[in-house]
């Protein structure tokens, strides 16, 4: 799978450098000095470096939480992300990720005891209001849980802070760790999810709709709170037959108390990043597709956006309280 | 994209035969003499101290660099301005190299590129591990003779680096090394004949790996480049640069819809910049739904 790995000297000693040795024997491991110098290399190109990343091993020194743009949150007062990781396994037509940065390697950021130190230090912080934490959102959460168990690291420590919501957001089934221990009641898990036929189409290499409800399934059963993410909602002609089914699935098969929450966005760039994706993209229809820029965003025209908001609001609201429902506009 | 669609557009787009696909810079004769022959490339006139061969129809150019760094980019940039060879170009670096073990003629991908000298790192090439193994190569100024570190040793990687990955993406950079020389193995061994049989015996190794690179240097150019019908709107009509530029973005989006039409069809030689864009914009809505997006 993985058969080069770049490793900054500094972080060779961590106890998660050390796990990933033991999982990736036969990789060439080759020792750098900063993560910058192959990440940001100017002249890569990304799709032609997607069909085969490295990992490159580093260790974060500052900015290990953030807060979440405007229009993430859910409800809480305070948002927060952090990323002890940078790109994904997965390649989904629409990724952001690709628009942001130049390479396709794999980062992962293993000083994870640093992550939890500065979270710990903003919980303090603001520890009057609600607050909550989002993990994935320069990768996908548990893609690559087999190689950096960084959801084990995580949610021990998220179980001694219930005050606050932490949420993994995921395309992965990789739920077994997950699913041999006991739920913890603020930590959400989340999945992305299209239509089928949409997915087929553009979440390559995710798992498939069918195996990710039946993940949703699981984990619903064995009691963790369970968030449902229609983002980024994608305009087909036959959108209305095709969003209606994904819902009426999901509702059918997830016990909707344990649905801690379900968003739902259009599918949006900041205008520079739709400008460099679409130019990785030239061949694919989601690029050709007629899009308008308002406010620096560059999306579908307000007739589609206002089409699809009021119905995917309706659809949803014939299950769940409007509490549990979310629009993100980020 | 159906395969049908994709041929449609590739077999419009503009000067894809009789290009330099593969750009081969070479310290030693010795080290090149195989490259030529494989490919039949003929000495092309040149008004310097280099040599250059090249064939068109093989898609292949290689420039002889000397031994060095400095000569080593030189050359690189040299044979880039003399064939005008386009961004979507592969370049490859191949020769012999010192290693800290045998076994004499193991092939390898350089994966990381050091310049102690420079004091630069480059990480060329996209990394073809699973037909080839992959080290890191330290470019020295004279030929090493201790092998101290797990490292392949060369004197010319690093100034190629520095100059080719300015010229193509990062990914189509290629480091290919062949041991010549081990710490039980001394450099003195090595001769002209020892050396072309060296490259000789990789031959295969390296024809499986350029296929690989035409391969990618075929998706770089779908990116990079606009069907010939694109220049020829331009040129009989005059758009600005804001224009061109919505024309070329509009042009994508109405190919997409209509892969297996040509602007010509469209009679728009008589317009004007922004009727043209107002056209395209006004079909591509119409069509909005009469294909598939995705
Ligand atoms: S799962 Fe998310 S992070 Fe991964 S490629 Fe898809 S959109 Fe990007």
């Amino acid at each position: 799978m993985i058969d080069t790995v770049y490793f900054e000297e500094d972080a060779s000693n961590y106890s998660a450098t050390n796990q990933i040795r033991l999982a990736l024997p036969d990789a060439n491991w080759i020792p750098i000095d900063r993560f910058q110098e192959i990440f940001n290399i100017r002249t890569q190109n990304f799709r032609i470096q997607k069909k085969n990343p490295a990992l490159i091993i580093a260790k974060k020194h500052d900015n290990f939480v953030l807060p979440a743009p405007s229009g993430f949150g859910m409800g809480s007062d305070q948002n927060f992300y952090f990323s002890h990781m940078y790109n994904c396994l997965y390649d989904c037509g629409y990724c952001f990720l690709q628009g942001m940065y130049s390479s396709a390697n794999y980062v992962l950021f293993v000083n994870y005891e640093d992550f939890f130190e500065a979270i710990s230090e903003t919980i303090h912080l603001h520890k009057n209001e609600t607050q909550t934490y989002y993990s994935g959102y320069d990768c996908d959460s548990l893609a690559f849980d087999k190689i950096s168990h960084f959801s084990g690291y995580m949610l021990n420590f998220f179980q001694n802070f219930p005050e606050v919501e932490v949420e993994l957001r995921t395309k992965s089934i990789v739920i077994s760790s997950l699913l041999m221990r006991n739920p913890i009641k603020n930590c959400v898990i989340a999945f992305s999810l299209s239509p089928d036929s949409i997915a087929k189409k553009l979440d390559n290499k995710a798992p498939s709709i069918r195996r990710r409800i039946k993940a949703i399934k699981e984990l619903s059963e064995k009691g963790w709170p369970i968030g449902l993410r229609l983002d980024p909602l994608i305009y087909t002609h036959d959108w209305k037959l095709k969003y209606s089914d994904l819902i009426s699935d999901l509702m059918k098969q997830v016990d909707l108390c344990n649905i801690h929450s379900v968003s739902y966005g259009l599918l949006r760039f900041p205008k520079r990043m739709y400008k460099k994706i679409s130019n990785l993209h030239s061949e694919t229809g989601l690029f050709a597709f007629p899009m308008e820029e308002n406010k620096d965003l560059i999306s579908y025209s307000e007739e589609i956006e206002n089409d699809m908001y009021s119905f995917i609001q309706k659809k949803l609201r014939a299950y769940l309280p409007e509490i549990k429902i979310f629009h993100c506009s980020n | 994209m159906s395969n049908r669609e994709v041929n449609i557009i590739e077999a419009s787009y503009k000067k894809s035969s009789n290009i330099y696909w593969t750009c081969w810079v070479i310290a030693l004769r010795a080290e090149a003499i195989s490259i030529i022959r494989l490919f039949n490339m003929k000495k092309v006139e040149t008004h310097s101290s280099f040599q250059i061969y090249a064939s068109k129809e093989a898609g292949h150019a290689l420039i002889i660099s000397g031994i060095g760094a400095i000569k080593s980019a030189a050359a690189t940039a040299y044979l880039k301005a003399q064939l005008d060879i386009e961004s979507y170009a592969a370049w490859i670096n191949l020769g012999i190299a010192g290693y800290y073990k045998e076994p004499i003629g193991k092939f390898f991908q350089a994966v990381k590129v050091y310049s102690q000298e420079r004091n630069r790192t480059f990480f060329p090439g996209f990394r073809f591990s699973k037909k080839v193994a992959g080290a890191s190569l330290l470019t020295l100024n004279k030929t090493e003779k201790i092998y101290e570190q797990p490292l392949l040793y060369d004197m010319e990687a690093s100034g190629f680096c520095e100059i080719a990955s300015k010229f193509s993406c990062n990914e189509l950079v290629f480091v290919f090394k062949i041991v010549s020389d081990t710490p039980e193995s001394s450099t003195k061994k090595i001769t002209g004949k020892t050396v072309e049989e060296l490259v000789e015996v990789n031959l295969l190794i390296l024809k499986g790996l350029l296929s690989e690179i035409e391969k990618l240097s075929k998706i770089e150019m779908n990116r990079l480049t606009l069907p010939e019908e694109v220049f020829e709107m331009e040129n009989s009509i005059n758009f600005s640069k804001t224009n061109s530029h919505k024309f070329r973005q509009l042009y994508k989006r109405w190919k997409f819809i209509h892969p297996e039409k040509s602007l010509k069809e469209l009679n728009l030689s008589a317009k004007k910049a922004k009727e043209i864009i107002n056209f395209l914009k006004k079909d591509i809505s119409l069509n909005m739904n009469s294909r598939n997006f995705l």
